[in-house]
């Protein structure tokens, strides 16, 4: 299953989350996860910071998550397809 | 407005349980947030602090140097206690931590802003703390802003704890099981604590993917799950390794009282009957050897009991087999069904 996503609301680039198979038990986690992160840029701005700053809080942000979200994924597949 | 979650102390340690986080090295994701934390509201201290039922233990610390503290001293015990943030403006005037030995000596904690960890279902694991060594207040977009680190920390801990469950069966998934292993064997280093891993197969699986369709063999996995799981101990722990294989790893057991939960499993298997139409039944091969000097490694562990549900296949299946730990070359059959 593939879902497709837009980017974070306020930052530039595509969806970092795009073209991965995401397994229905993670769907809400990853729906959670960009909510959060569209508040955190929106709390950001709020803040002051400027909109170079958010990008690399952000991207810092997402990257962590997307390599976390692959293991995750890798882990599930690899008991499942066995 | 009651909230019984946030007043439920056994619940939610056993929620903080299910994450296994407590006492693991420091990791990126984490370490990332509160460096985070630290530049944006510019503080000297930032920490992800996990309050156990006796202590607080810190994920992730910047400028604190203990890893973890007694409960009683936490700031972050009172901040659990709600839904929202805990703001202490100048804690040496703040009844609840004027005599705190952090606020009256090193690292001098003045002021503290702090986030509830809030699962998905509502319990308070711990809190995200901006912490500062001059009294200060913070604006409602800074609390915001912790408030959104706070949600995205709870982000990771979250998928890790989905990454641990497979989604057919809910029993831990084989990296999981693995690491339980890898902890298992620490454990025996350490303190020479026993421990004991059991293999399971299904017997014949294949003839019910065959003969009844693959929900029917999602129905046994489901159905053999849930016998093993309701036989396990607490702290055993119960994954499913491949389509179906199963693992259960028995913490503080000797080779003897795992065959003789081994049995135990087997029979119950044995005597289930699957609802369906037909109903259903199975029965399963186990494989059994116990940690060693000689196999103090997850891999070589689980050769040893590879083997001996091999030999237990080969027996004729259904039945229960372990390696005697005397002799690796010396199989001795435990049961014969």
């Amino acid at each position: 299953m593939v879902e497709k996503h837009e980017p974070a609301a306020g930052t530039s680039g595509g969806d970092p989350f795009a073209g991965i198979d995401i397994p229905l038990p993670l769907l809400a986690s990853l729906r959670r996860h960009r909510e959060h992160l569209a508040g955190l840029v929106v709390n950001l701005r709020s803040v002051g910071l400027d909109q170079a700053r958010i990008e690399a809080s952000v991207s810092v942000i997402v990257e962590s998550y997307k390599v976390e979200l692959l293991g995750a994924i890798k882990s599930m597949m690899a008991t499942s397809d066995v | 407005m009651s909230d019984p979650k946030l007043h439920d102390e056994a619940a939610r340690v056993a929620a903080l349980r299910r994450y296994e986080i407590l006492d693991t090295p420091a990791e990126a994701p984490f370490e990332r947030i509160t460096g985070l934390v630290k530049a944006v509201l510019d503080v000297p201290i930032a920490t992800l602090s996990l309050i156990d039922s006796e202590r607080q233990w810190f994920k992730s610390r910047i400028g604190l140097n203990p890893s973890e503290t007694a409960r009683e001293l936490s700031f972050c015990t009172h901040t659990i206690q709600s839904r929202e943030p805990l703001i202490v403006v100048d804690a040496s005037l703040d009844p609840r931590f004027a005599e705190n030995p952090f606020v009256t000596g090193p690292p001098s904690i003045k002021s503290y802003l702090g986030v509830p960890l809030a699962t998905p279902d509502g319990y308070n694991l711990g809190a995200l703390c901006a912490i500062d060594t001059r009294p200060r207040s913070y604006s409602a977009a800074q609390v915001e802003v912790l408030k959104s680190f706070a949600a995205i920390a709870m982000d990771e801990m979250e998928l890790r704890r989905l990454a641990q469950v497979d989604p057919l069966t809910g029993t831990v998934t084989r990296r999981w099981f693995c690491t339980e292993q890898d902890r298992a064997v620490a454990r025996f280093i350490r303190d020479q604590r026993p421990s004991a891993l059991v293999l399971m197969d299904i017997d014949h699986f294949k003839r019910i993917n065959d003969g009844h369709g693959h929900p029917a063999g999602d129905l046994v996995l489901r159905a053999v799950a849930q016998s093993l799981a309701s036989q396990i101990r607490t702290n055993d722990v119960l994954g499913r390794l491949g389509g179906e294989e199963f693992g259960i790893l028995l913490p503080d057991s000797s080779l003897e009282a795992a065959v003789q939960a081994a049995e135990r499993f087997r029979q119950t298997l044995e005597d289930m009957l699957v609802p369906h139409d037909p109903p259903l039944r199975v029965t399963a091969s186990f494989g059994i050897a116990a940690l060693a000097p000689d196999c103090l490694a997850a891999e070589l562990w689980t050769k040893r009991a590879d083997r001996s549900l091999y030999a237990a296949k080969h027996a004729g299946r259904n039945r229960c087999c372990a390696v005697d730990p005397a002799s690796e070359q010396s199989l001795r059959e435990a049961t014969l069904a």
